[in-house]
């Protein structure tokens, strides 16, 4: 891989998530077979200590679903979830909880993420409460240290989150997330809902707490601009599979998957002469439902041969430790 | 920690004192729960004493709203009656109000099989007129005030249970429940801190007006001889017994129907008050 010589933190082998579509009584009197919206499968991946992986892909294609997945906030239907060294896949109850604040999240709407009828106070110190993180005397001042590296002043403790601005109150959400002191932090789209100026500032102070507190962070966004300027390596998903991954400025200066081409170049540009509409992607994602044969992308391929629709691709490693899964590549050297 | 209550307690207290409704409102039902609680002050007679002299008289400085058909004074009655109609009102209507939010608290929540269970349950009692089932139910059970507020609680938590499992749908799913769950805080927990501040309020605001609703049964069963049985005054009966003396004797109709509106009024505003400052706070 690419960084062997650092541990392994989170792996995932082979994880599925298929949400079953609700059977209308035509489907029963036809005896139709049951449906599946199809959001994530088979996706396998590592997450080494330290580092900040970005995982981007259109609106829809699984992101934030595997996101959920691996905090357990849904069952996977195929897979196994290794955290730490240890299958957190069927742990239940008291077991899964203890291995769960090892991981957290930051959420995309910094309005809806924060209680509404909780002070700051209270919803900080709620799970040092519950997990007797702190002696009871010192949570006041672990509050404090708490809003303090989140670049937030101690005073507004007693305040309600109605009363702070959308970038304010991501802060708050990353105080929260930080509150447990866990090792992984999951960041689904958590600057996408904020200003352009304020989305600086918070990618900032991630990056400022990965390093300060040695964090693993798994960065999802649909802004390749933000991916490219925070992560060390990025994956690329497409309809719920991986479909190239890599580091950072490798998979940017030459990507390997014609979707990871056109991703990049229908990202909007500040050099007006280097705006091009020849490879701006044609047409809607294909449904989860009913997921094309073969590649998954071929319908929307300006590359797409006879195999393409028969065969799926499989997910390969090359010798520079970069994954694709694409039966003819763009920028290699083999084949 | 105690300095931290009293100030979320006095945030809420001005938030709700600046809103008019909730004002005029709160000072209605606040002289009615005075009156209902020191009858006895404001009482001019004794509400049950006979005077065959001064059968179906008209208002006037004795009997400020005149006397009914055994002499007795309408004004005193209509004050003792008040103690009678809140007591309906707010004990028909509490027990529904937790009941249905727990129920509906924790069908929303877990949902599955008690849920439907319960929602059908819900959509049949809710396909009837509400008083029309009160009086099947009293059908049954007799009469009475003690059956009438059984029949009430029988049929009384659809409301609350319908509107509160509305909402906890929507809470559940939102970021800063899941954010709870991936704490691994417990579900109880979840239910009692993050969601059930969030899905209350409509049913608190519509408990408000249910009040007016019950009282509004309690009075129209005891018009048709159900609920609350002579000579204890409730605005109600004392509306019923003024049924066969409405033309030469309005008042005995009059009056006791204008304490249960106002008392509506000042319920219902309170209601409306609420609904504009619980529904904006924190957003």
């Amino acid at each position: 891989m690419s960084t062997p010589e650092r541990k392994c933190l989170l792996e995932l082998e082979g994880i599925s998530k298929w949400f079953p579509r609700k059977r209308t009584v035509k489907d029963a009197v036809q005896h139709a077979e049951r449906q599946y919206v199809k959001a994530v499968s088979d996706v396998s991946l590592q997450i080494y200590e330290g580092e900040n992986l970005g995982l981007v892909g259109e609106s829809g294609c699984g992101k934030s679903t595997l996101a959920r997945t691996i905090m357990r906030l849904y069952d996977p239907t195929a897979g196994q979830i290794i955290l730490d060294g240890r299958d957190i896949t069927r742990l239940k109850g008291n077991a899964l909880r203890q291995e769960r604040i090892k991981m957290q999240m930051v959420f995309q709407d910094p309005y809806s993420s924060l209680n509404p009828r909780m002070t700051v106070y209270e919803m900080l110190e709620e799970p040092l409460k519950v997990y007797h993180f702190v002696p009871k005397d010192e949570i006041p001042q672990e509050v404090d240290r708490l809003l303090r590296i989140s670049g937030l002043s101690p005073e507004i403790a007693n305040r309600f989150p109605g009363e702070f601005s959308g970038g304010q109150r991501q802060r708050l959400g990353i105080a929260r997330a930080l509150a447990l002191r866990p090792r992984f932090i999951i960041a689904d789209e958590p600057v996408s809902a904020l200003d352009v100026s304020i989305q600086a500032q918070i990618l900032n102070l991630l990056a400022d707490l990965q390093e300060e507190l040695n964090l693993t962070v798994l960065f999802i966004s649909h802004d390749l601009q933000v991916v490219r300027h925070i992560s060390d390596r990025v994956i690329v998903m497409y309809l719920g599979a991986i479909v190239e991954s890599g580091k950072t400025e490798d998979v940017f200066d030459r990507p390997h998957h014609p979707y990871t081409d056109v991703l990049m170049k229908a990202a909007p540009s500040l050099d007006v002469d280097a705006r091009t509409k020849e490879y701006a992607i044609e047409g809607d994602p294909p449904s989860p439902i009913s997921i094309p044969s073969g590649c998954k992308f071929h319908p929307r391929c300006t590359r797409c041969q006879e195999r393409c629709r028969t065969e799926q691709p499989a997910l390969t490693t090359l010798p520079d430790g970069r994954q694709i899964a694409c039966h003819f590549p763009l920028n290699t050297d083999s084949p | 920690m105690k300095n931290k209550r009293s100030r979320r307690l006095s945030g809420g207290l001005k938030a709700a004192f600046s809103n008019r409704s909730f004002v005029i409102g709160f000072v209605i039902t606040a002289i009615v729960v005075v009156v209902a609680l020191f009858p006895q002050v404001f009482a001019t007679h004794d509400p049950n004493a006979l005077s065959p002299t001064e059968v179906l008289a008209g208002p006037s400085s004795a009997h400020f709203f005149g006397t009914d058909n055994y002499g007795r004074d309408v004004f005193s009655r209509c004050i003792w009656a008040t103690r009678m109609d809140l007591q309906i009102g707010l004990i028909s209507a509490s027990i529904p109000l937790v009941v249905g939010s727990i129920i509906g608290l924790l069908a929303g929540f877990y949902g599955g099989i008690v849920d439907t269970l319960f929602m059908r349950l819900l959509d049949v009692v809710m396909a009837f007129p509400f008083t029309v089932l009160v009086i099947a139910i009293m059908a049954i059970l007799g009469q009475g005030i003690q059956n009438m507020y059984i029949a009430i609680w029988i049929i009384g938590w659809v409301a609350f249970a319908k509107l509160v499992r509305a909402e906890v749908l929507v809470v559940k799913n939102s970021e800063y429940v899941m954010a709870a769950r991936i704490m691994g805080f417990s579900d109880r927990r979840i239910l009692l801190r993050h969601i059930l501040p969030n899905t209350i309020s409509s049913a608190i605001v519509y408990f408000t007006s249910y009040i007016v609703i019950c009282m509004l049964t309690g009075a129209s069963l005891s018009f048709l001889g159900l609920g609350v049985q002579p000579p204890t005054s409730e605005w109600g009966s004392l509306m019923n017994m003024g049924r066969g003396y409405i033309n030469n004797a309005p008042w005995m109709t009059i009056f006791p129907g204008l304490f249960l509106a106002i008392t509506g009024v000042g319920l219902s505003l309170i209601g409306d008050g609420m609904t504009d400052f619980l529904r904006t706070k924190g957003r």
